[in-house]
Parts: C-alpha cells; structure tokens; sequence
C-alpha cells in the first residue's frame, strides 16, 4: 500500500499539489487528470526524483529514511523521456538496469519485447519519440519492484508497443505481484486493463472518483 | 527565412552558451587591458606568425558554431527547418551567410577592430588576410548548411550506422563524454588555461628558493579553474537525469562516482603536471598534488551541485573559499589535510542535499 502523508509540492511558491492524507491500495490505478494538472510532479515525488514536503512510504517502507529500500521498490518511467543524444539506450539501460539489481537477462528479454534491441545500441539522438518512450518503459521494469509508475505510458508508441505494455502489466501484476500506477489525460484507454480504482487529480489535489 | 533562423538558432546558441561568452569575455577584458589589447593587434598586423594564430583561434571558433548549427539541425524539434529548402537556392545562401555571421559575432568584431587599426596603419596585406579568413568562415558555414538541409536526418542517419562504433559508457562517463561532445570549446580553454598556468607554477620553481607551496598554489588554482565546467554537471544533471534520484543507490556509491568522474575530468592537467615536475620533486609529491586537485574539484563540485543558495552569494562563497585556502597553503598547511578535508565537505554536501535538489 502506498501511503501519502501531510505532502505538499510547490515550485517557486506556486502550489502544484498538496495531500492531506491518502491510501492506494494495492492493484492497478488510474491516475487522470488534464495537461498540468500535477500528475507528473505528483509521480516524480513518489519516485523519488523531486523533493517535496511531508512523507510517503510503500508497505511501510519510508522514502525518506529508507531512500534505497523504497527505490529498489518503486520504478517510474517518464511521459516525456530526454536523453543526452550522444548516448545510446543501451548505455542508460545497463547503468539503470545495474542499479535496480536486475540481471542482464531481464534487460534483453525486455528489450527484444519491446523490439528494441534493433536500435538501442544507436544514440539516443537518431530515435524517435515511440523509440525513445520504449527505452523509458523498458526501464520501469528492471529489477525487481514492488510498484510501477507509469506516466503517460502510450503515447507516442505503435499499436503492437501498446500491446506488450498492457501484457507486461498483466504479467508483472498477476505473476510477480506487482502494483501500478497509470496515467493518461485520455479517457478508455485502458479499458483493456483490470482497474481497480481511479483518481482524479485536480484543483492541486488528488481523490478517489 | 532569416527571422526564423535568428530566432532558432542563434537565440538559443547565445542562450547555450552565455557562460562560455561570459568566460571569454571576462578573459579578453578582465585580464587584458585595452592598450594590452591594440599591442597584441599591432603585433598581428605586422607578424605573419601572430596573425595566423589569431586566425586559427577564428577558424576554431567558426567550427564551433558551424558545429553547433549541425547538431542543432540533427534535432527532431528542428525539423521544421529543413523547409527552408522550398526557398531558392540563392535566398536560403543569403540567409545562411547571414546565419553564419550572426553566429561569429564574437570573433568578427575583434576582426573589425583589426581591420580599421590595419587600414590606419596601411598594413593592407594583414587587413586582407582578415578579410579573406573571416569570408572562408562565412562561406563554408554557409556551404556546410545548405549541404546539411539538403541531406535530410534519415538520409544521415543511415549514414552513421555505417561509421559509428559503439562502446560501452559507464554511468560516471555520462558527463565527461557530454564535455567533449557538446561543450568542446569550453572543456578546451580551461584545460588550456589549467596547463599554460601549471606549466608555468613548475618553470617558475627551480629559478628561485620556492619550495612544494608553489605547485600547491597551482593545483589550487587547477581546482577552483574547473568551476564552470562543473555548473555544467548541474544542468547535465538536471535537464537529462533526474531519474537519477530514482535509483537505489548509496550516498556513498554516488560520491564514488563523483570522485572517479572529477578524476577522469582532471586527468590532463594529471599529466601536464607529471610531464613539467620540476626533478627535486617526487612521484609521491605528484601523486598528492593530483589529490589535491581531485579533493578541491570534488568539494567544489558538491558545493555548486547542491548549492541551495542564489548563485551570487554561491559564488562569493566560492571565491572566498578560494583565497582562505591559498593563505593556508602559505602557511604551510599539509596537502593531505586539505584532501581529507576536500573529500570529507563535498561528501558532507552530497550527504546532506543529495535529495534535496532538482
């Protein structure tokens, strides 16, 4: 269960989202809310990518006094991944494959799933966005987590990618046990996933809807 | 055509690369005086010799940008671009040359000033020299442009899968392989600079009674001379890798790999010190001093990485640091303390603020 406590996110005194208190229980979720409403910021912090104020803690494991326990058990892939265009996804993949302590098993196999060892030894300044957005998704799966945020995960990716994202989610969910956390500003999109609850994220909070 | 392009390009290479400009302007105009300025203009004009390296510092200038051009028309998000090909092929030469010199503003305004000193002074072939160099620039620019638009991504791409080799890169590599990528110039002129100046600390130290503070005093200075490089590891970090923070590492895993990537980033000056030690010194004395260098750049590094304060009290810290450091350095204060010392603040930062930043 992700547990949020008295958080809040500002930048420059701006408040982007402030919690109160929120369980998400275990399971798949979709998380809506239009362009800007906060969903990425809100994403970011759970991953552990921006500072925020107030706490939050997986299976009771804290972010904050816990940072490498909580992160070899939360992996994120990004809406809009950037990477430096001289590097090649192989080499971002093997470093975040390293970290996370998965096994260079793991990231072939996701790779060739996602057909992207075609490509991935290419810089990433010769890929698509669909070429990149793969290398961002295959990430998310590395190592052995415990819950997947994946922002914006089918943007800019073709039909038959948009498939091994609905299959690994099945796979890592019924199979590893595995919880996510989705977001799209589209709506059925994931119909062809087993929602458990949605959230809405608005007027810089977030709620069950 | 020619407003998209200024709007494009030479806005944002400006915008890119305010420090470098900021850095050669405080070089050409903080360390040089105006009358320093006309002896060396002087000088060019009537040595063949000075003229030619003053043209090759253009020369390189110019690749510079026209490499700046090229990686930035490589860009999807610059795409739109390539229907400037839809104009005549005489308009989009105009509008390249015109690109081209909004680019060189930097150098063609010293190169005005030594053709109006030339003129006066009626050293006409000096002056056509510049004029000849500062046309090549031009119009090679131009050339290489049009060439560029007229061979689309795909077509290159292709091109390059053919030619490029890949190696693997460690994580700690990241930055420095994107200071030779990407900030070329930059990574050139502060290792020049840290060389001509240590080089000079070790000519200096067998004519007189100095002793090891000396070459101290120049990997200080090797040290805090790294500054602007390392801003750049900020925004490399910023901009590209926040899923840095995402990663189950250690704190003391990532200053292991702050330490090896501020290694990797002195390893010239590493080398030119080894190459001009004066003979009464020893490996070791070397060995130190290249610590000392390390130390200092890895605590600078922490510092400016995590520095939640605005960049002019930062800054101020930065420099005060600096000359609190050199007067220990006079007073005999051992070179090992200042590395234990070095090491122990950049990994206290990195402790305190490593999750603190974005």
């Amino acid at each position: 269960m992700l547990k949020i406590q008295s958080f809040s996110k500002s930048y420059s005194g701006q408040k982007i989202i402030e919690v109160d208190f929120l369980e998400i229980p275990d399971g798949i979720h979709w998380v809506k809310g239009v362009n800007g409403s906060g969903k990425s910021t809100f994403f970011r912090a759970i991953a552990g990518i921006v500072p925020y104020e107030g706490d939050i803690s997986w299976n009771g494991i804290d972010q904050k006094h816990e940072p490498i326990a909580y992160r070899l058990r939360v992996n994120m892939s990004e809406a809009e991944p950037l990477y430096p265009e001289f590097l090649s996804g192989y080499d971002i993949l093997s470093f975040i494959n390293k970290a996370k302590r998965g096994t260079k098993e793991q990231l072939y196999t996701l790779a060739e799933r996602f057909d992207a060892q075609t490509y991935w030894k290419n810089p990433t300044g010769t890929y698509s966005s669909g070429m990149l957005k793969k290398i961002t998704l295959i990430s998310a799966f590395l190592g052995n987590p415990e819950l997947i945020i994946l922002d914006e995960p089918l943007i800019t990716i073709d039909v038959r990618s948009v498939g091994v994202v609905y299959s690994l989610v099945r796979e890592f969910s019924e199979e590893r046990g595995v919880h996510f956390l989705l977001s799209s500003h589209q709506d059925f999109i994931f119909e062809n996933l087993p929602i458990r609850h949605f959230y809405q994220v608005e007027n810089q909070s977030i709620f069950k809807v | 055509m020619n407003g998209i392009l200024y709007q494009s390009i030479v806005k944002e290479y400006y915008r890119q690369n305010a420090i470098f400009i900021f850095a050669v302007m405080m070089f050409a105009f903080g360390f040089l005086r105006a009358n320093e300025h006309l002896a060396i203009i002087n000088e060019a004009l009537h040595s063949p010799l000075v003229l030619s390296g003053i043209c090759l510092i253009w020369i390189l200038y110019g690749i510079k940008v026209t490499f700046f051009t090229l990686r930035f028309l490589s860009k999807r998000n610059s795409e739109f671009l390539y229907h400037v090909r839809l104009f005549s092929p005489s308009k989009r030469f105009f509008a390249f040359l015109n690109l081209q010199f909004g680019l060189i503003q930097l150098t063609f305004f010293y190169a005005v000033v030594m053709i109006a000193k030339g003129i006066l002074e009626g050293a006409w072939l000096s002056v056509l020299g510049i004029v000849l160099v500062n046309l090549l620039i031009l119009l090679v620019g131009a050339v290489v442009y049009n060439y560029k638009i007229e061979h689309p991504n795909s077509q290159q791409d292709t091109l390059k899968k053919h030619w490029s080799i890949n190696i693997g890169t460690p994580q700690w590599l990241f930055f420095p392989r994107y200071l030779l990528a990407q900030q070329t110039v930059l990574f050139f002129i502060t290792k020049c600079f840290t060389a001509f100046m240590l080089m000079g600390v070790c000519y200096l130290y067998p004519t007189d009674d100095y002793d090891i503070r000396l070459i101290s005093l120049g990997s200080l200075l090797a040290g805090f001379s790294q500054s602007v490089i390392i801003q750049n590891v900020q925004f490399f970090e910023q901009f590209y890798f926040g899923l840095y923070r995402n990663m189950p590492l250690s704190k003391l895993n990532w200053a292991l790999r702050y330490l090896g990537m501020t290694a990797v980033i002195l390893i010239p000056e590493a080398v030119v010190l080894l190459r001009n030690l004066p003979d009464t010194l020893s490996v070791v004395d070397w060995i130190m001093q290249v610590l000392f260098m390390i130390a200092v750049t890895f605590g600078l590094l922490n510092y400016q990485l995590f520095n939640t304060r605005n960049n002019e009290t930062g800054f101020q810290i930065v420099f005060f640091t600096g000359v609190g450091l050199a007067l220990m350095v006079m007073f005999k204060v051992p070179v090992f303390l200042f590395i234990m010392t070095g090491i122990f603040i950049g990994y206290g930062l990195l402790w305190k603020y490593f999750y603190e930043v974005e």
